[in-house]
């Protein structure tokens, strides 16, 4: 799950991390009122799970209630890398003397399997770009998740960051504090890029100008506090129900289980010619209203000219997995696409007898999962 | 021969009562994996179609002698489950959950590297070693014994892998699934040592797919330690950047993880890739063909 930048900032800032004033906006009134607090030097940034906002417009940097209103209004009607916008946040502009760049993540290289906090004097831009470019500017620590991140491991990735000595303790406080929210919340990345030095007469600070974080599906079950971005998608709306849906842009609407099968359906069909039209994995739920609820999902996509169902049972049986599909099949609309079933794994021979004597309009059993392929790609290339 | 597993393995089963666990024990019963006991904390003094059920895995340990165990908990439930098996003592632990939280399964690991014991999983479809011994999901029949050794991070399709080698009588010495999460216990490497140690084992079958460096790091592996041919396959050629495909661990990030990769990789490492089942098991074929059993 993936929190929009004033969800995660909040929950910085709550750890102890400095952030710049802001505001989160929804309406023009909400724009005015910000304003007022944060003004007259501005940042409008529209909020959405994704980075790179500015390269799309997603961040303007002005003055004056009028320009904000007008901006605002632009962007809440706009989809930014193909979200909407539905809130911005305005915050202070602050003269930015330095970017640098600090992450924890988890890192699954090597057998390591630990947190890995990463620091980079090259702030602002594209980390992962920096990483081929000049991998030799990140700095990387990496934490015993028994004992947690200790003082001398964060003092030593501070002095390669190349801040001025006097920002050193705070640096590793921040880091020290980004690292509690990591463990804390079950976070795969929490980020701060930039992570700025802001200059006020004298006086020099640190400030998460950004924040990024990203929470594990798996653990947020145990993260009632955590608010993330709300996600309207059809593969959002498939993960309600349980399915794992990726839309493809091909015209073989599949649907089959494992993750690995699922790919390798797709990746056979890409060598025949044809292309899928989506992944689609009914995982456990194949016995329990997954079919239908696939079918729905696939009937929805106009690109899909057929539907091949490629499934191995392993725990379930194919009878049992062929009722489920002969079930399913008589609730398919008139004139629907054709349906390639290919059935395998525990007593498949009874499962596919069963569909064969079902005898269902516009769906046709094959024997092996090459020749239920092959027809599936050769009906999905011709028009 | 056979690796991790075999006719003498004595199975427990924790969560034996509740609704995977107890058709899933059946299950391997049925393929003639001894079962010994299962663990149901609350629910000691039961049983689960004959198999005794006990408060703990020590007190299970100490009635069935088992030394290897199933988890069939719910993935909130997975850490306590791993620990108290680290603890008491198990060889092998095969945590057939998925969802399990990834800060959790890093504190397994971590817990891991401190004692004997060997972890499969998360979120693995087992292992079996064809007519001795079933820990997992595998269809049964689909197998036979033989010298192909297969690892794979996939479930069903390394079932349909085992099937087309079948199909074409070569049997397996062993088929472990190491599990689709972004955090595993047992490696690909772990595995392919075992498989170059194993005498029944003359040919081995990995099967990787995108997300993670583990086929990359396999291919490192396979050049400086593996002596044994070496086939493959990887999943996800058509897999777009920045999704997950089922599998938590199955997402190209960065750049980082696509199938051209991991696919030179192994090249590199003299490792051929097929395309299919159907090639991979011709390419198995093949050198089964060229190479009579000593």
């Amino acid at each position: 799950m993936k929190l929009l930048e004033h969800q995660a900032k909040a929950l910085f800032a709550s750890y102890g991390i400095p952030i710049p004033e802001g505001r989160v906006c929804r309406t023009a009134a909400e724009v005015e009122s910000a304003y007022e607090m944060v003004g007259p030097e501005v940042v409008l940034k529209a909020q959405v799970p994704a980075g790179r906002r500015g390269k799309e417009g997603g961040i303007w940097l002005g003055s004056g209630v009028e320009g904000a209103l007008a901006e605002a209004r632009r962007l809440l009607s706009s989809h930014i890398r193909g979200y909407p916008v539905k809130e911005l946040l305005m915050e202070e502009r602050v003269a930015v003397e330095r970017e640098l760049y600090l992450s924890v993540l988890t890192d699954t290289a090597g057998g390591r399997n630990c947190p890995m906090v990463m620091v980079s004097p090259e702030g602002g831009v594209d980390i992962e770009e920096l990483a081929s470019t000049d991998p030799a500017s990140l700095h990387t620590v990496h934490v015993d998740p028994c004992y947690g991140l200790l003082p001398y491991q964060a003092r030593r990735i501070v002095r390669a960051s190349g801040l001025s000595p006097g920002l050193h303790a705070e640096m590793v406080r921040i880091m020290e504090a980004l690292y509690r929210a990591y463990i804390a919340h079950d976070a795969e990345l929490v980020e701060i890029n930039p992570l700025v030095v802001a200059a006020s007469g004298d006086e020099r600070r640190l400030l998460a100008l950004d924040a990024k974080m990203s929470i594990d599906n798996a653990a947020t079950y145990r993260h009632p506090e955590i608010e993330g971005a709300e996600v309207e998608s059809v593969e959002t709306y498939a993960a309600s129900l349980g399915l794992s849906y990726v839309e493809l842009d091909g015209t073989v609407g599949l649907i089959s289980n494992g993750a690995g099968l699922t790919m390798a359906t797709m990746d056979h069909l890409a060598l025949l010619g044809a292309s899928p039209a989506n992944f689609l994995d009914t995982g456990e739920r194949i016995l329990r209203g997954g079919v239908p609820d696939a079918f729905g999902i696939l009937l929805a996509n106009p690109r899909v000219k057929v539907i091949l169902i490629n499934i191995f049972g392993g725990g379930v049986r194919c009878d049992v997995i062929a009722q489920k599909l002969i079930e399913a099949a008589a609730g398919l609309p008139e004139g629907h696409p054709p349906v390639v079933v290919s059935l395998n794994g525990r007593n498949d021979e009874e499962g596919r007898r069963m569909l064969a004597d079902a005898a269902l309009s516009g769906v046709e059993v094959y024997p092996t999962i090459d020749e239920a392929i092959a027809t599936a790609a050769a009906q999905g290339a011709g028009s | 021969m056979s690796i991790l597993i075999d006719e003498n393995s004595k199975v427990v089963v924790q969560g034996i009562t509740g609704r995977f666990g107890s058709y899933h024990s059946q299950r391997m019963v049925e393929y003639g994996t001894q079962v010994v006991a299962g663990v149901t904390p609350g629910k000691g003094g039961g049983e689960v179609g004959g198999i005794p059920v006990y408060e703990s895995l020590w007190q299970a340990k100490e009635a069935g002698g088992a030394e290897v165990v199933a988890v069939l908990v719910p993935g909130p439930f997975v850490k306590d489950a791993a620990f108290e098996a680290i603890d008491a003592g198990m060889d092998l632990i095969v945590c057939l959950v998925e969802g399990v939280p990834v800060h959790d399964t890093m504190m397994i690991v971590r817990r891991l590297k401190d004692s004997s014991t060997r972890m499969i999983g998360p979120n693995s479809p087992g292992l079996i070693s064809p007519g001795r011994s079933l820990v997992g999901f595998m269809p049964g029949h689909v197998y036979v014994p033989g010298t192909v050794g297969i690892v794979s991070r996939s479930g069903t399709f390394s079932y349909q892998v085992a099937q087309a080698l079948t199909q074409r009588g070569i049997g397996q010495s062993t088929c472990v699934g190491i599990g689709g999460d972004p955090i595993s216990g047992m490696s690909f490497a772990e595995a392919l040592d075992l498989f170059e140690a194993d005498p029944g084992t003359e040919v081995i079958v990995l099967i990787g797919e995108i997300g993670r460096a583990a086929e990359e790091e396999a291919a490192e592996h396979i050049r400086r330690c593996i002596t044994k041919p070496v086939f493959s396959m990887i999943l996800g050629a058509t897999a777009p950047p920045g999704k997950q495909m089922g599998h938590a661990g199955a997402i190209i990030t960065a750049g980082k993880g696509t199938h051209a990769s991991k696919t030179a990789a192994l090249r590199g490492a003299g490792v051929p890739v097929a395309r299919t089942a159907t090639e991979l098991a011709a390419l198995v074929a093949e050198w089964c063909a060229t190479h009579p059993r000593r």
